[in-house]
């Protein structure tokens, strides 16, 4: 595991993000934390994360839309996509998985299993 | 008498053939009668031996049983019934199951007619026992209705002739069956017409169907998230004991938040459920708007005072009197005004105004928030909608007020709507109509 690992967690719910925040932060990775798709963008310009946990409904731009913008940029290609969504219809995971995103986790989440499944996708 | 006629007097006297057995006045030694009466003994005598022996060495004809059983047991049947007079002609077995079969089909008619030969005992020849020809009339009967079984059955009889009674009834029979006929005809297009509509209510059905399989979608959506926070942030609690006493405050007290926003939208959702099914009933009574506007102001006091907001308030002097239901018209005051104080920047001030016009009241609620966009301001009186479509900063909420209160100025068949600028606040406005007893629509 690469304890260094650069995380963007993306979500509009505080309390979410709050808890995301925490668990990546304790399992030893660098994390930073965006409450739009506008602030997502913004952060995606300044610093490549090797893994960005994306909420898909937000208020303005939606996480689909984020992660075709991080398959199609040549500078984030190396950069993993987990979909972290109470979108849970198999069409809404579809979508998700023919992105391209690397996994796609639906809300409400076991802690255990999700750390584990992130660290084993940047191992 | 001795020389009388062509009868010669030796024959008398000595006997035919001169056997004295055969002597006209004393056949067979039989004497002491006078001639006529001997002549008639013997006569009766000879006739009823004959018809004895014949009739118990001869077969009887069965239309012969079929009459004698018939007049043997007159009492037993109707004798208006068409299906008891008895058949005169002389019809065929086979000609009969296949006029049957016809109308019941050929197995059925056969099999028929052989249990019926076998219960009573027929024999089935082909001439047609004439209790067969009556089984096949009845069962026609059955079919085709009884004048016209006979017609069918003389079809196939000899010697049977019809008479003007008969021919007079089948076609009472027929003109009845073309008045059913008219009559069903009539009835399938009732029928056809109530099929479209029960089509079109099915069409609606669905779709009513697709909206609630979309709703429970956005509901159980809306139910995961607050339970997300709430499950990672109880695990986080629960697998680290050795947390800061601060972070753990701020969990436990996130945790509360979360549980408290998930009960009220289970709670919005039944509401909502409620008025929608017309399983909320209004308990209208007569009251002053004036009371709610204030006791709305006097709850959400505390919540202006967050953001330092302040009211401005017009209505008029006099008492505000409206027919309505008064917790349920609460609940709209207070979703907007609620909505307002949300939405307004803080320091700012709300603006409510009152006026009662001829035929209603009207309400209108304004801040000066940043506004909603022309294209959505019908939108947001939808389910959920705000929920999807904010901007920025996600605000607290269920995302139902504003559904739950125009469902309930609708109700009170009212009109609730909003007047927004971007960059120039909303106002909400709502009309109440005044109430009219003679109103049927109110329950």
């Amino acid at each position: 595991m690469n304890a260094s690992a650069k995380i963007l967690i993306v979500d509009d719910d505080p309390y979410i993000l709050m808890s995301l925040e925490f668990l990546m932060k304790k399992s030893g990775y660098d994390v930073s934390i965006a409450r739009n798709g506008k602030e997502t963008l913004d952060l995606l310009n300044k610093s490549v994360p090797d893994l960005v946990l994306l909420d898909i409904m937000m208020p303005d731009v939606d996480g689909y839309a984020i992660c075709k913008h991080i398959k199609a940029t040549k500078k984030l290609e190396h950069c993993k996509v987990v979909f972290l969504s109470a979108k849970s219809k198999e069409a809404d995971i579809k979508k998700g998985y023919d992105l391209g995103a690397e996994m796609y986790v639906t809300k409400p989440f076991s802690n255990k299993d999700l750390v584990k499944k992130i660290g084993e996708l940047l191992s | 008498m001795s020389d009388a006629g062509l009868i010669s007097s030796q024959l008398i006297n000595d006997g035919l053939f001169g056997i004295i057995w055969l002597k006209p006045t004393a056949l067979f030694g039989l004497t002491g009668l006078d001639p006529i009466t001997h002549a008639f003994f013997w006569s009766m005598l000879f006739n009823i031996g004959s018809f004895a022996v014949i009739s118990v060495y001869g077969t009887p004809d069965p239309k012969e049983i079929y009459q004698a059983e018939l007049f043997v047991d007159a009492f037993r049947y109707n004798t208006t019934s068409v299906a008891t007079v008895p058949w005169r002609g002389t019809a065929y077995t086979p000609d009969l199951t296949s006029l049957l079969g016809n109308f019941i089909g050929a197995e059925r008619a056969l099999n028929l007619v052989n249990n019926y030969a076998h219960r009573n005992q027929i024999q089935l020849e082909q001439r047609a026992d004439p209790r067969i020809v009556n089984f096949s009339e009845r069962i026609l009967a059955g079919v085709i209705g009884s004048a016209s079984a006979r017609i069918m059955v003389s079809s196939v009889t000899k010697e049977e002739e019809l008479n003007i009674d008969e021919v007079l009834k089948m076609v009472r029979e027929s003109q009845q069956m073309i008045e059913l006929n008219k009559e069903l005809r009539k009835k399938s297009t009732e029928l056809s017409k109530a099929g479209e509509q029960l089509r079109k209510a099915n069409e609606q059905l669905k779709q009513i169907d697709a909206l609630k399989d979309e709703f429970l979608y956005t509901v159980t959506h809306e139910l995961r998230t607050p339970l997300t926070s709430i499950r990672s942030l109880t695990e986080i609690l629960h697998d680290n004991p050795d947390l800061q006493e601060e972070q753990r405050q701020e969990f436990l007290g996130a945790v509360v938040k979360e549980t408290e926003r998930l009960s009220h939208l289970i709670s919005q959702v039944l509401t909502l459920e409620k008025y929608e099914s017309g399983k909320q009933k209004l308990q209208l009574r007569s009251f002053d708007f004036r009371t709610v506007l204030l006791e709305v102001l006097d709850s959400v006091r505390p919540l202006a005072e967050k953001k330092q907001l302040s009211f401005s308030v017009v209505y008029p002097d006099s008492m505000l009197l409206v027919h309505a239901d008064q917790d349920l018209l609460y609940q709209v005051v207070f979703n907007l005004v609620g909505n307002a104080i949300k939405f307004s920047p803080d320091q700012d001030i709300i603006t409510i105004h009152v006026v009662d016009q001829a035929s209603e009241l009207r309400v209108a609620i304004q801040d000066n928030g940043k506004g909603i966009e022309p294209e959505l301001q019908e939108l947001i009186f939808d389910k959920f909608f705000q929920a999807r479509n904010q901007t920025l900063q996600k605000p607290v909420g269920s995302g139902l007020g504003l559904a739950i209160c125009k469902r309930i100025i609708e109700m009170h068949n009212g009109r609730i709507w909003v007047e927004s600028e971007i960059g120039n606040g909303s106002r909400f406005i709502f009309f109440l109509p005044n109430f009219d007893p003679t109103d049927a629509t109110y329950e």
